[in-house]
């Protein structure tokens, strides 16, 4: 006991060194792998109205840019909708439909998407998805894991594992929400992945970033035999659930056929610029729970 | 002791604002990170108990890491750089040794010897924290181009903001 103790004395500096590189690295293996671990970060409310305040000065440099994109996506939105038959048109506001209870509990909480009467026999999969709107508190765009803050939280309905999108394309998922915060990993993410197709020859590969350039991308797991040019247009597939199929991401801009290999080497622009992120839409995916729960389902029935 | 604890917490109280709400975004070239943070570290007094030391580095590190995101790399970075702290001072010992009770700063122990402390002490702690972020080295040559450079931008910045706000006010302290 005696020699227990006078062994801790002696060398109690290094063991509380082992003690707190232990939980440091605690923390961290802890913060990359999962959200549920509930450690403080920028959606806590009080680092989040830290950053809200810092950012309101800068936040000004922007507005420009940040007025352009909305009145552009305005412009694009009222084109889609006058495109549309006349009918449709005259009753978005009141539509009729079919299975309308069903409808009315999907549409509860939807924040912009109006039902679509346009064809009325699949409505559900135009309500299958609600936006969120967002307003960026803090992003940071030169990390090798960069996440983005936003200033909507639980109260606002987004829970972690949502998709994230602005105007111009693909921003990232949520990570982990409090009350009316929420901390996003970025595209820009060494761990992030993203399930994506290449929209001309419809294949299905995965967007990473490889840590240096914010506004480029690398797409993998495209097989050889496929033809990929550059310009081609890179777009979420849709499959995970997280986002919307048919999201842009970005453009081919370099294809690098690797020798002996099976895939590609190819380099994506993408669309949009982290630098001026502003506003972004939260996804709401209204059957992931059901899509989740068959999934599941499946898995334990073929066990 | 006790002498030093009110400079120390103001010490702590600008740096960390200076850091969080100035510098923080602030990033030369893509590559040249700013931690002034760490100013307050190395200006903690010369005879202060190593575990000490390294409670406060470990809690300054948490902080900072709450801010960026990255919970626990400032942390480690911030525990490995005080536990090495002391030795390193020793091992600048100059040859009448340090006066009772003084700081490792630039205006008590002059440009020079600062530097020579506090530049390695900068490059482990940016080294680390690039590293563990990146979690391996696949990024080998622009990790280290990312530590070198913040390493001088540190270092700059934290020399100027000590000359800009002791410039005339606490002579006799720091």
């Amino acid at each position: 006991m005696y020699n227990l103790l006078s062994f801790l004395l002696k060398y109690r500096t290094t063991l509380l060194f082992v003690a707190l590189e232990g939980l440091s690295g605690f923390f961290i293996v802890n913060n990359n792998t999962y959200h549920q671990a509930a450690v403080i970060n920028s959606s806590n409310k009080m680092v989040a109205s830290v950053m809200d305040f810092s950012n309101t000065a800068s936040e000004y440099l922007n507005l420009q840019e940040a007025n352009d994109q909305l009145a552009q996506e305005n412009a694009q939105l009222r084109a889609v909708l006058s495109s549309q038959p006349n009918n449709s048109l005259s009753d978005i506001f009141n539509p009729i439909i079919e299975d309308s209870i069903a409808l009315q509990a999907l549409s509860q909480d939807s924040l912009v998407i109006l039902p679509n009467v346009r064809s009325r026999t699949d409505s559900l999969r135009f309500q299958q998805y609600a936006y969120i709107p967002a307003k960026v508190v803090d992003n940071t765009v030169k990390n090798f894991k960069n996440h983005v803050t936003i200033n909507k939280g639980r109260a606002d309905g987004i829970e972690p594992n949502m998709g994230v999108i602005s105007p111009n394309g693909v921003v990232g998922k949520v990570k982990d929400v409090s009350e009316h915060y929420a901390l996003i990993t970025s595209i820009l993410h060494t761990n992030m992945n993203v399930s994506s197709l290449v929209k001309r020859s419809n294949t299905l590969g995965s967007i990473e970033w490889n840590g240096t350039d914010p506004t480029q991308a690398s797409l993998r797991y495209i097989p050889i035999h496929i033809n990929v040019i550059t310009g081609d247009t890179v777009v979420t597939s849709g499959y995970s659930g997280i986002y919307p199929p048919e999201i842009l991401i970005g453009t081919v801009k370099e294809v690098r056929p690797e020798e002996d290999a099976a895939f590609y080497d190819i380099d994506v622009d993408l669309s949009n610029n982290f630098y001026q992120l502003s506003y972004v839409y939260v996804v709401k995916n209204k059957l992931k729970q059901e899509k989740d729960s068959l999934l599941h389902q499946t898995f334990v029935g073929n066990e | 002791m006790n002498r030093h604890l009110l400079p120390q917490a103001l010490n702590f109280v600008i740096f960390f604002i200076i850091q969080i709400l100035v510098v923080r975004k602030l990033v030369l070239f893509d590559v040249a990170f700013c931690y002034v943070y760490l100013a307050f570290l190395l200006l903690l007094p010369i005879e202060l108990s190593v575990m000490t030391a390294m409670l406060l580095g470990f809690i300054t590190g948490l902080f900072v890491d709450i801010f960026y995101n990255t919970f626990g790399i400032h942390a480690a970075a911030c525990v490995f750089i005080m536990y090495i702290r002391k030795l390193w001072i020793d091992f600048l010992t100059p040859r009448g040794g340090y006066d009772i009770g003084s700081i490792p700063s630039p205006r008590s122990q002059g440009l020079q010897w600062f530097l020579t402390y506090a530049f390695p002490l900068l490059l482990i702690h940016h080294i680390l924290i690039f590293f563990i972020e990146i979690g391996g080295f696949q990024l080998f040559s622009y990790t280290v181009l990312k530590a070198i450079a913040s390493t001088g931008f540190s270092l700059i910045m934290i020399l100027v903001i000590q000359y800009i706000i002791y410039s005339s006010s606490r002579r006799n302290v720091l």
